[in-house]
């Protein structure tokens, strides 16, 4: 039965991969094993190695599951995609039609923690709309709590977003998109001429981080660490390295380390810099990194956001 | 017999690495065929190098079972360079990604091969200093990588391609034997570029420098090419140096935000230094802009801004990608004066096959990239665009262009390699080959073109060295020193082609009063003298083409362009050498439009070691005796 499943048509948006390479910098599983089956690259060349038949499922199907399973759904690579092909949907599938069961999100949509600080201090809750589409119900009820308890307007739509469903909604100042393929749906009918809005009022989540008012210590490092709140491409990093900038204050995004299986670079990374205190957003990386610096005895202090922003 | 071997190979292979670390299956080594070119070939099994140590002994069982090795890192390579042509093995050594050292004090970094570029630039910024070489593609490639294909990028206008920012190297020939390599080395300046095909470098010292205080960009929109070049002929005419100066042509700039304005192509430029040095060259360069009828001048960007416009050069080339799925990328350079012809041919080449594509250009180094998309399962389109390149690389020839300014040659451009150098040179290229890995196994069948081509003709100057060489008598150079005509002045190219015996106290005579000034502060001695003895740095690194000759015959490498990527690196190779390899017959040397600042090297050289392997495939007759 399982011959008979039409790679070709299932895959279709795989054999459009040039494997350019790109989207290999920003994927924390190649960060962490370096070899091309653990890469975004690698594996949407899975699937379209199967849509070519130069795979089969008989064969090569332990193989497969054994790579698949190294990707931490964060989506990443879908960003930096000049081809415009969604690698993680694509893992989705290959997971489907190995029937692997549902795992948990690896990494949460949101943290209580950073919206609370966040996105009520840097945000004006009457001009921006969040639309969120995702699969994970539990995740979609989390954060429309969030907004909803943070006083924002959000609202939820299904999978796919049509440009006429903009147009009915009450005029926003901005639209931020929580996924990448309806964010660009809806920037492309805007290229196009399809619906009457600026394209700087659509922005994708990452591109929405706006602090203001907040003081930092000097000779202080930032740490972003949450994947989908840390910028996703060299050019978000630098529009947010220069918002940050007073000289003195610095931030680093979540390439060095991962959660607990850290990077071997990352305590390498943290004795060079020069900064002596570091700014955590979350709690778990400020857990993490208080043991990291304990354990190998590195000369910083670490502070977590709510403590500098209550104070 | 074959397969016995490649077990026994794999057994002996595994208690150097482990069994973990030796990957078979279908699905893996599919999953090593291929890079970022549309070409592709499988190989027999991946080794995932874990340290740096594991590589000799690895090299040395595979030299023994004569199976290929080939280095594949983040495989960015446009040309195949990181593919397994014969099958063989795949070293995998992106796991090799430390950075050892970092002394901002003598201004270097130690780091291992797999490093990541903008990893150990973004360990860099917070010291206030970066690594020159930029690739577009440097948030994934390795530095490995970089310097096995002399990868440029934009700032090499100013600090020169990844070689001109190499201090030093361990690396392991093909028998397994460590060298540890310092800058001026003639045989680091050999394995350099030579795309893993002589040697594997696992540890690399390379040139940090400070970031400039002061950086401001502008953009420029141009009705057409001709007036664009203007401005940049006018720009390094005057004597500045911006770090970067990019152009887009109208094909890129359809992908872009700028597709339905006027504009017909942009020029960007970056320039860094003193504040106050900054803001005069930037009023200079905007009038530049105006009396080159530029429509749209954009300066006094904030960074918002400033990191827009870089974007738009950044995804030039890859915006074409989601159209379709192969993608090829080339990297003639020419001389600056002639990119417009060049640019206008590979336009005119475009329509003629109708393919997709765009040019961009390093337009302060002469260096254009087409870029091409094609559907991989069309037959026709493919081979319309392999009649496109080869046409184009015919022109480029004809103008005196190079076939590789910074991808290198691999597979892609192997063939056309016949096309621009003559067989003396590609003979000599594999003698080196055959003798620092006789049983050709790193990289194997890259670079050189598998036929022959034309054999070499002699020009009419050249014939009374060519009849010394082959008379087997010593060679005496005092013949060179009369041997002292300036061939080619190029005022607005910088370069200037003369014979090796000419004085640099006549040239700097006749060169001075014009504002041009030779790549050194040395006042006496033949320019003969000055390169073979290898002492100034700053001279090696400038001269950009040499025709030289040697027991094999004439060899031509290089020509009136800054970057080159093409072939093994001669040029670098022979300073240092004192005469002993070969003789030196004409340079292209790169002018400049101040005095700059002398380097001069103090250690000796010694000629020893394995570099002397070389002596034989250079001087088979041990006719050459050094000045």
């Amino acid at each position: 039965m399982k011959n008979k499943i039409n790679f070709e048509n299932i895959f279709a948006d795989a054999l459009k991969c040039n494997h350019c390479g790109l989207c290999l910098q920003n994927c924390p599983a190649y960060r962490k094993y370096k070899q091309e089956s653990s890469s975004p690259r690698g594996r949407v060349q899975i699937a379209a190695l199967l849509a070519k038949k130069k795979l089969t499922l008989k064969q090569d199907g332990n193989e497969i599951l054994n790579i698949i399973k190294t990707c931490q759904n964060c989506n990443n690579c879908t960003v930096l995609c000049p081809s415009e092909i969604n690698p993680q949907d694509i893992n989705k599938r290959l997971k489907n039609i190995l029937k692997i069961k549902k795992e948990k999100p690896q990494i949460p949509w949101v943290k209580n923690i950073l919206f609370k600080i966040y996105f009520r201090k840097f945000f004006d809750k009457k001009d921006n709309l969040f639309l969120t589409s995702s699969n994970n119900f539990k995740q979609i009820k989390q954060s429309l709590n969030i907004l909803n308890k943070n006083g924002f307007e959000s609202t939820l739509y299904k999978k796919i977003i049509t440009p006429y469903y903009l147009e009915k909604l009450p005029d926003f100042k901005t639209y931020i998109f929580d996924d990448i393929e309806n964010y660009r749906l809806i920037k492309n009918a805007i290229l196009e001429g399809k619906i009457n809005l600026n394209p700087n009022q659509i922005l994708f989540i990452t591109q929405t981080i706006k602090p203001k008012t907040i003081k930092l210590p000097e000779d202080s490092l930032i740490i972003l660490s949450n994947i989908y709140l840390s910028p996703n491409t060299k050019e978000e990093e630098r529009k947010l390295f220069e918002m940050f900038k007073n000289k003195t204050v610095n931030f680093v995004n979540n390439r060095y380390y991962y959660g607990p299986n850290y990077h071997p670079k990352t305590i390498e990374y943290f004795k060079n810099i020069p900064q002596k205190i570091l700014i955590t957003l979350s709690k778990r990386e400020n857990q993490f990194l208080k043991t990291l610096i304990k354990k190998h005895k590195i000369d910083k202090k670490i502070l977590s956001i709510t403590e500098i922003s209550h104070s | 017999m074959r397969e016995i071997k490649f077990k026994q190979a794999l057994k002996e292979i595994k208690k150097v690495i482990g069994s973990k670390n030796i990957l078979l299956s279908r699905t893996e080594l599919l999953l090593n065929s291929y890079d970022s070119s549309p070409l592709k070939a499988r190989p027999q099994a991946v080794l995932n190098i874990k340290k740096t140590e594991q590589i000799p002994p690895v090299l040395k069982i595979l030299n023994k079972y004569n199976f290929p090795a080939t280095v594949r890192m983040s495989a960015s390579n446009h040309d195949g360079a990181c593919l397994p042509l014969k099958g063989g093995f795949i070293l995998n050594m992106a796991a090799l990604d430390k950075v050892l050292e970092v002394n901002t004090k003598e201004h270097y970094a130690i780091v291992e091969s797999g490093v990541i570029n903008q990893d150990l630039q973004d360990i860099l910024t917070p010291l206030g200093f970066f690594f020159a070489p930029d690739p577009a593609s440097r948030t994934f490639s390795t530095i490995g990588g970089n310097f096995a294909l002399n990868a440029g990028g934009a700032k090499s206008l100013k600090y020169g391609a990844s070689s001109n920012n190499l201090l030093g190297a361990d690396v392991v020939l093909a028998d397994g034997t460590v060298l540890n390599l310092k800058q001026g080395h003639p045989l680091l300046h050999l394995l350099v570029k030579s795309e893993g095909t002589l040697s594997i470098f696992t540890k690399l010292k390379v040139k940090i420098i400070p970031i400039p205080n002061h950086k401001e960009s502008l953009a420029a929109g141009f009705l057409n090419l001709e007036n664009t070049m203007q401005a940049v002929q006018k720009i390094i005419s005057l004597g500045f140096l911006p770090d970067a100066l990019e152009v887009m042509d109208e094909s890129a700039l359809a992908l872009s935000t700028y597709k339905n304005t006027n504009i017909k192509s942009l020029l960007i430029a970056e320039i860094g230094g003193n504040q106050k040095q900054v803001t005069e060259e930037v009023k200079q360069i905007i009038n530049i802009f105006r009396n080159a009828k530029a429509v749209q001048i954009k300066s006094n960007l904030n960074t918002m801004e400033e990191n827009e416009i870089w974007a738009t050069r950044a995804k030039a080339a890859l915006a074409l990608a989601k159209t379709a799925n192969g993608f090829v990328s080339y990297d003639y350079a020419v001389a600056r004066p002639m990119l417009i012809n060049a640019v206008t041919f590979v336009q005119n080449t475009f329509k003629k096959y109708s393919l997709r594509g765009t040019i961009v250009f390093h337009a302060g180094d002469g260096n254009l990239h087409p870029n091409i998309v094609f559907d991989e399962n069309n037959l026709y389109e493919a081979n319309q665009v392999k009649s496109a390149i080869k046409e184009i690389d015919k022109f480029v020839f004809s103008i005196g262009g190079t076939l590789s300014a910074e991808h290198g040659i691999a597979v892609q451009k192997r063939a056309s390699m016949n096309l621009f150098f003559n067989q003396d040179t590609l003979n000599l290229f594999r003698k080196i080959k055959n003798k620092l890995d006789k049983n050709n196994i790193l990289n194997p069948q890259k670079i050189l073109p598998l036929c022959e081509g034309k054999p070499t003709i002699i020009p009419a100057w050249a014939e009374p060295f060519y009849n010394a060489i082959k008379s087997g008598k010593n060679f005496d150079f005092n013949q060179i020193s009369k041997f002292d005509k300036i061939i080619d002045f190029d005022k607005e190219n910088y370069t200037l082609t003369v014979q090796a015996g000419a004085l640099i106290e006549d040239l700097n005579k006749q060169l001075n009063p014009l504002k041009f000034y030779l790549p050194t502060s040395q006042r006496k001695g033949t320019l003969l003298d000055l390169f073979l003895s290898g002492k100034d740095v700053n001279f090696t690194d400038f001269v950009t083409g040499l025709t030289f000759i040697c027991g094999e015959g004439l060899i031509n490498v290089g020509g009136k362009f800054v970057k080159n990527a093409a072939g093994y690196d001669l040029i670098h190779f022979m300073p240092g050498t004192k005469g002993t390899f070969g003789a030196p017959l004409v340079f292209t040397i790169r002018l400049f439009p101040y005095q700059i600042k002398n380097e001069i090297r103090n250690s000796e050289l010694k000629i020893e070691g394995p570099i002397m392997m070389l002596k034989e495939v250079f001087d088979k007759d041990n006719i050459f005796k050094g000045i």
